[in-house]
């Protein structure tokens, strides 16, 4: 059947054309076509007798899409979830995860019940408690801790979290853990938005305005993997005749469509951004009046890139020097442009780097604040959750707060400049391992898979068995929760309200998540978080429940939980060129092209090229034991994360831990299509299935994270290097060495029950 | 639904995000296993020195002359009045022959009761004036369902193939298509 389906794609696409099959050749003068595609669907959505429909917001991802979920009125039971045609955002589209993810509910490896471990640590041997049971041992456990070793020896963790909420922040900070972290932040978001911060004085500024742009810089995402909402708006623009410039090591689906791919080595992003730098003020393609009004060190930064020449960012990206050119004169003469970077900049050895060169760009060409350029998000009216005063940084003992690991290296990180200053997490990981130069032993973890997740992973799991109480709330028994004292059953996003401004997707909207289905015992985190302050007598700081929250953030709207509810969203335009009005809120008004506040934090102003470790250059010696270039970016439209696994319609469509591979380089080593592969570093090695690719460069490698046991790629990536002023963990452009795996590697197969 | 409808599959849309595969089944109350619906993956592949990776999502085309039709020997193989292909289940054997019979690959066993799998072109979801379940989530907004009188602008410069009532549509292969032929490919 397999073949028969590519035969009859080849039919249409092969390279013999069958002619029996086409049904028209095109001919004469092209005539415009009727526009069908980019409106609006307002198709009716009914239900059948005895179905209701739940207007809600999935969370299958940070997209948080607005969704129809469809509930049988008899049993309660979610029959299906489908996109709302209504949404002016999606229009209707929703990506396989969340179509999917009626799973969540019904999945038999859901947690039901607190649990709490009846064996040794790890054995996953459990005894079911009350919810007041588990959440007054945990309490007791964290404040034992806490006067034992003081603040800094509990360390709150979290992950993506199971729906939008920042108040695990602000416990955090009312409990006084200096010690605040997450998988993501350092290498994903954090340094885009730190660049915001010192750029532009915005912190929420990852708008492109794709609606009404001519020109898409589509720099280290794939949006339609990963981004589904924004997928429908660039393949519109697309389709309006808007360019699309892919920078992406493999071919993705969004470079596949592009009408320049720079396919640059994995991790030299900064390179290549100083090299377009180097042309677009070279060839004079920037906008002079934005940079004469609006930036300070235009001169500093023109004097500074005379060196990044186009050739010599093909030296370092591989990207042909004329190819570089095409791109920058591309994206600076088609203003409006705008620029979607996503995590592979925040994923590099020079992060803030990476992401300022992108941000540079965006200023210099004067793509800042105007239609079709990237804009700075809105605000709806309602109080956000994205600010220091909400996360109550200020309840944190500022004596304290020098503690934090990684304070004196890392201050974007972890300390004023950051959006939830927060511990380095490989330095934090390396004290609870070691005890030095303090003891940390106990650890409480939302909804975060940290075995997993965290790069290192090896070295994460020697300090997880170091530490003595671990509580853990999650949807599955992962390998994390496996791990700890007591499990927590959360709820997933059908099961529970939120009040959602994606700032990321939905920038212009606030979009109410409604619970669908109950599960019994499976309790929402907001609501969790409120009890268990009340518990640590921190109740001043918090809401009686998650509800309440909610209608205290909707406070300034005059609206409760309950009537937002009935209103769905609210709505505010994204406002253009408010910079005419307010300026920039950085220390000189302006688009800080050099960066004064990186410069007090002791990083180079102006966004500077150094040789990273992992490379040839950087360390010879090891380059040539470890010849190849990994990277972990490989991330599948079924999955997020480590997240999905479990989900067998999800799982078809990816069934197994891959690994991208040049055919070349797969027959130097004798690796076939479906074979294990080896992937080694000194940190550990890691098997997964090789997958061959012409899409690929033949020294490169790109492997799909987020796989447990033998297959977490995070085994091999070390911590030998982290980003200047913010300790990113650099994850694309590793060096590896690759052989073929056998029986004695262990099998590459994720371990996730059935 | 009277009048007949027509599937337009825009290639140079398709993302290969899958959404069609899961909206599909979700729609026809499936679970892992059978894919009415799915996407193939061709390439990467080099064609005039370029790099280039396409996606063909492959369905039921609801053929002009159905071969699975023929091939039923209790007739319960039927032409809609929109155009469609549909089976009815109650006279359907569970023999196969249809699914053996499909030049496409696009019908699989393991229906309830042995009746094949198949795209219905969401016949049943569309009587209350809602799209077909691929047709509306697709993230690339590359499938749309028409009626045959709008067809001809959308077909207008591009290139097209079709069996029945799919039409796959394309730009960026009037010009390779043609070069391979100008090549004699």
């Amino acid at each position: 059947m397999e073949d028969h389906r590519r035969q009859f794609a080849l039919r249409m696409l092969g390279e013999k054309l069958d002619p029996s099959f086409r049904c028209r050749v095109p001919g004469g003068e092209p005539k415009k076509r009727p526009e069908t595609h980019g409106e609006p669907k307002t198709s009716p959505v009914s239900a059948k007798p005895g179905v209701r429909i739940v207007k809600s917001a999935c969370y299958s991802c940070n997209s948080c899409c607005e969704v129809l979920v469809f509930v049988d009125e008899a049993t309660g039971r979610v029959l299906k979830v489908e996109g709302d045609p209504e949404s002016p955002v999606t229009q209707g589209v929703l990506c396989a995860k969340g179509l999917a993810s009626r799973d969540l509910v019904y999945n038999p490896g859901r947690l039901r019940h607190p649990l709490v471990r009846a064996g040794e640590r790890g054995e996953d041997k459990w005894k079911q408690i009350s919810w007041d049971d588990a959440l007054n041992q945990i309490a007791e456990k964290l404040l034992f801790y806490r006067e034992k070793y003081g603040v800094e020896g509990v360390a709150f963790l979290q992950g993506t979290i199971r729906g939008w909420s920042r108040v695990f922040s602000r416990l955090a900070n009312a409990f006084g853990a200096v010690n605040h972290g997450a998988a993501g932040w350092a290498q994903c978001l954090w340094p885009r938005l730190v660049d915001n911060t010192v750029t532009f004085g915005a912190t929420y500024t990852e708008v492109a305005d794709f609606d009404k742009t001519n020109c898409m810089l589509i720099w280290g995402t794939n949006p339609p993997s990963t981004w589904p909402s924004f997928a429908a708006r660039i393949m519109d623009a697309r389709e309006r005749g808007a360019r699309l410039i892919a920078v992406d090591p493999y071919l993705s689906e969004t470079a596949a469509k592009a009408d320049i791919w720079l396919q640059l080595r994995p991790g030299t992003d900064t390179a290549l951004g100083l090299a377009l730098l180097h042309v677009v003020i070279g060839e004079g393609l920037y906008d002079k009046s934005f940079v004469r009004d609006w930036t300070v060190g235009f001169d500093r930064l023109k004097k500074h890139v005379t060196e990044y020449t186009p050739e010599w960012g093909e030296t370092i990206t591989k990207v042909p020097a004329a190819l570089i050119v095409k791109a920058a004169r591309l994206y600076a003469g088609a203003k409006p442009s705008a620029v979607y970077r996503c995590v592979s900049l925040d994923e590099v050895y020079d992060s803030l780097h990476a992401c300022r060169t992108a941000s540079l760009l965006a200023a210099i060409t004067g793509n800042i604040g105007v239609p079709g350029g990237n804009v700075t998000v809105s605000q709806r009216g309602e109080i956000t959750q994205n600010s220091h005063k909400f996360i109550g940084y200020d309840l944190l003992a500022s004596e304290k707060i020098p503690l934090r690991r990684g304070f004196d290296e890392f201050p974007l990180l972890c300390d004023r400049l950051s959006p939830v200053p927060t511990a380095h997490m490989p330095s934090l990981w390396e004290t609870i391992a070691t005890g030095r130069p303090y003891p940390v032993k106990a650890a409480i973890i939302f909804g975060s898979n940290a075995l997993i997740s965290y790069s290192n992973a090896n070295r994460v799991r020697e300090a997880m068995e170091r530490l003595e109480f671990i509580a853990v709330s999650d949807l599955f028994m992962t390998p994390t929760a496996r791990m700890a004292d007591i499990v927590l059953p959360a709820s997933s996003w059908l099961e529970r309200d939120n009040l959602i401004s994606s700032f990321q997707v939905s920038p212009t909207y606030t979009i109410a998540q409604q619970r669908s289905v109950e599960l019994p015992e499976a309790r929402s985190d907001v609501d969790v978080v409120c009890d268990l302050a009340r518990k640590l007598g921190l109740e001043e700081h918090f809401w009686n429940d998650s509800e309440e929250l909610y209608d205290f953030l909707l406070g300034p709207t005059g609206l409760t939980f309950q009537q937002f509810k009935e209103k769905k969203r609210i709505f505010s335009p994204l406002v253009y060129r408010q910079f005419e009005k307010n300026g920039f809120n950085t220390p000189s008004g302006k688009v800080e092209l050099y960066s004064t506040l990186l410069e007090k934090n002791g990083c180079a102003p102006l966004p500077t090229y150094t040789v990273p470790v992992e490379s040839a250059a950087g360390a010879p010696k090891r380059a040539a034991e470890y010849p190849y270039i990994l990277t972990t970016g490989w991330r599948p439209s079924a999955f997020r994360h480590t997240e999905n696994r479990e989900n067998p319609i999800l799982r078809e469509l990816f069934p197994r831990p891959s690994l991208q591979i040049h055919p070349d380089t797969a027959g130097t080593l004798g690796i076939s299509q479906g074979d294990p592969v080896v992937v080694e570093t000194e940190a550990g090695g890691a098997t997964l299935f090789a997958v061959l690719t012409l899409g690929i460069h033949p020294d490169v490698v790109r492997a799909t994270p987020g796989w447990r046991g033998e297959a977490n790629i995070n085994r091999v990536i070390p911590w030998s290097q982290f980003a200047e002023g913010i300790g990113s963990v650099p994850m694309r452009g590793v060096l590896c060495r690759l052989r073929r795996g056998t029986a004695r590697d262990g099998a590459p197969v994720d371990e996730v029950k059935r | 639904m009277s009048s007949e409808m027509f599937m337009v599959i825009d290639l140079d849309r398709c993302w290969g995000c899958k959404a069609c595969e899961v909206a599909c089944k979700q729609e026809l109350g499936l679970g892992a296993g059978p894919r009415p619906m799915k996407v193939v993956e061709i390439g990467p592949r080099v064609i005039g020195g370029v790099l280039h990776k396409d996606f063909v999502p492959t369905l039921c085309q609801h053929c002009d002359q159905a071969k699975c039709q023929g091939a039923c020997p209790v007739n319960c193989i039927y032409r809609e009045a929109d155009g469609s292909i549909q089976i009815e289940g109650d006279a359907c054997t569970g023999c196969g022959s249809c699914v053996t019979a499909c030049p496409f690959g696009v019908m699989e066993t393991g229906g309830e009761g042995g009746v094949p799998l198949k795209c219905t072109l969401c016949h049943e979801r569309r009587k209350s004036g809602a799209l077909p379940s691929c047709a509306q989530h697709c993230i690339g907004r590359a499938i749309i369902l028409v009626t045959e009188d709008t067809l001809g602008g959308l077909l207008q410069d591009r290139y097209s193939w079709k069996t029945g009532r799919i039409i796959y549509v394309t730009r960026k292969w009037a010009q390779l298509g043609a070069a391979f032929e100008a090549s004699g490919t």
